[in-house]
């Protein structure tokens, strides 16, 4: 038993070498989210969280947006469900 | 009909070298096209001298034949590219200049070469100046996608978009305004922003309420013939977010139903954003090839940003890869002009994707504005990222973190 703990401790240690040493080729190529966590996208999911009227919902743009609006009162709230994908601000002349 | 590189381009990709082609998105796969923009330059020439223009021909009267605008658009219908519509816009240079005779006239012959079961919307961004009664009654015809240019009241506006003469242009550009409200032709406007914008939120707002329903901001960028723009000599990020959040508190404030792409565009993105969503490309429309295709009064064409259209770059040359009268798109995308500006532009994409927070949001920035500001494709951050991406994107956050504050708290409130 001491010894498969002794070889458990072993394998553990090379595994964690293999993988936070810097010159690992396993290690995954996931550039800055690897060394960081992404502090916008935390704020991301606590909005969505927040906002979101069924957490449970993995259905892209389902909000109850005109309550919201209301209550936000802000008329022209965009209707977000409409938009063609949820990176088209970025393109060059899409309005 | 999407022209992939997994499909109908299987026979070019067999004769190339797939390892330099073929680029690292998050779902693998490689996409060119499906075209979204065709833009054609129907005259370099502009009636206007702004102080900012990027356009470095726009003394050049020659405009693009009927013939050309054509083959232009038999180009990307036999290349594959397009799958039930696109747009064409007619930019880079001031198009009013060549009359509405000539877009009747290529209108009408680019509706004979169109299959059935493609459409076209035709998309004109104007100066404004010439518009009158008839080109109004132009644009009602064929339901012309219009935009203005208009940089707010006439003392932001006349400092810099002025006649050959120096002189102011607001009185013409704000009747022609009026003139297609009064018409009922809707269209947006472009606004160009400087630092001198940033002080006046309020009246700019209120210039702008009732006039538009959707406003576009661009920060004066470095481009092209523009070499250089106050907005981005220094970090103006916090100035910049300062101005957004103020232009939405006052368009509240007014219950104004004006649009701001800078404002809802990334409120919609972070809304939508997944985690997990299938995305079909880790690229966005600038730094795809062939979403964009640039076609100048020649025929000789570029893709990615349409501000490389006329640019020149000693690595680059003119970034035309073809010309719509004598090339295949087998030939133009095996071209060595096409390979080396992609190949760059997909490292400097890879590059933003490892090092920015802000690339879901973004998707690899704009090919022109990293080789008009760092002289490279293949960079990642530039100071109009900074301004237009990053801090538009800030500002998103401030705004529903604000909602969703406030409803955490109004829910809190109704369980006591």
């Amino acid at each position: 038993m001491r010894r498969i703990r002794k070889i458990s401790t072993l394998l553990a240690s090379i595994l964690g070498l293999a993988i936070f040493s810097p010159s690992s080729d396993a290690a995954p190529d996931t550039g800055k989210a690897a060394e960081h966590p992404n502090e916008l996208l935390i704020r991301v999911e606590k909005i969505q969280d927040a906002l979101r009227d069924d957490p449970a919902s993995e259905t892209r743009g389902k909000w109850k947006l005109p309550p919201l609006a209301q209550w936000y009162n802000w008329p022209n709230w965009p209707n977000f469900n409409d938009w063609r994908n949820w990176n088209n601000w970025n393109n060059w002349y899409n309005y | 009909m999407l022209a992939r590189l997994s499909r109908g381009n299987r026979s070019w990709l067999k004769n190339s070298s797939p390892e330099n082609l073929v680029c690292s998105t998050r779902s693998g796969q490689v996409l060119f096209g499906p075209l979204e923009l065709l833009i054609l330059q129907g005259t370099p020439f502009c009636n206007l001298d702004c102080d900012y223009c990027y356009l470095p021909e726009r003394d050049n009267r020659s405009h693009m034949s009927v013939e050309t605008a054509v083959a232009a658009v038999q180009f990307v219908l036999s290349a594959g590219l397009v799958d039930k519509e696109f747009t064409v816009v007619w930019h880079a240079g001031e198009p009013l200049v060549l009359g509405v005779d000539y877009y009747e006239s290529c209108i009408e012959a680019i509706d004979t070469v169109l299959p059935p079961n493609v459409s076209v919307t035709h998309s004109i961004q104007t100066n404004g100046v010439l518009i009158d009664e008839q080109w109004c009654d132009f644009f009602e015809r064929h339901g012309i996608s219009l935009g203005l240019s208009i940089d707010g009241p006439a003392h932001l506006h006349d400092v810099h978009r002025r006649t050959r003469n120096g002189k102011g242009t607001h009185v013409r550009v704000h009747a022609a305004g009026e003139m297609l409200r009064a018409r009922g032709i809707d269209f947006h406007v472009i606004a160009v922003v400087t630092p001198e914008t940033l002080k006046h939120p309020k009246e700019f707002i209120e210039y702008f309420d009732g006039l538009t329903q959707s406003l576009c901001l661009n920060v004066e960028e470095i481009e092209c013939d523009n070499a250089a723009s106050e907005i981005l000599a220094t970090d103006r990020s916090v100035d910049y977010a300062g101005f957004l959040y103020q232009l939405h508190c006052a368009r509240v404030e007014l219950a104004s139903r004006l649009s701001i792409r800078e404002i809802d565009g990334p409120i919609t993105s972070i809304l939508q954003y997944r985690k997990t969503s299938e995305k079909s490309s880790a690229f966005n429309q600038e730094n795809t090839p062939f979403r964009i295709l640039n076609v100048n009064v020649e025929g000789d064409f570029s893709t990615f940003s349409p501000e490389l259209l006329g640019s020149r770059h000693p690595d680059y040359g003119d970034f035309f890869i073809g010309n719509v009268h004598t090339s295949s798109f087998e030939s133009c995308t095996a071209s060595p002009a096409f390979r080396s500006q992609w190949s760059a532009i997909r490292e400097g994409v890879d590059n933003c994707a490892k090092s920015c927070d802000y690339f879901d949001f973004c998707m690899g920035g704009s090919p022109s504005n990293k080789l008009a500001e760092l002289h490279k494709l293949d960079a990642t951050e530039t100071a109009f990222c900074r301004l237009q991406k990053k801090t538009c994107t800030d500002v998103g956050l401030r705004i529903l973190e604000d909602i969703s504050g406030n409803r955490l708290r109004q829910a809190a409130l109704n369980d006591k």
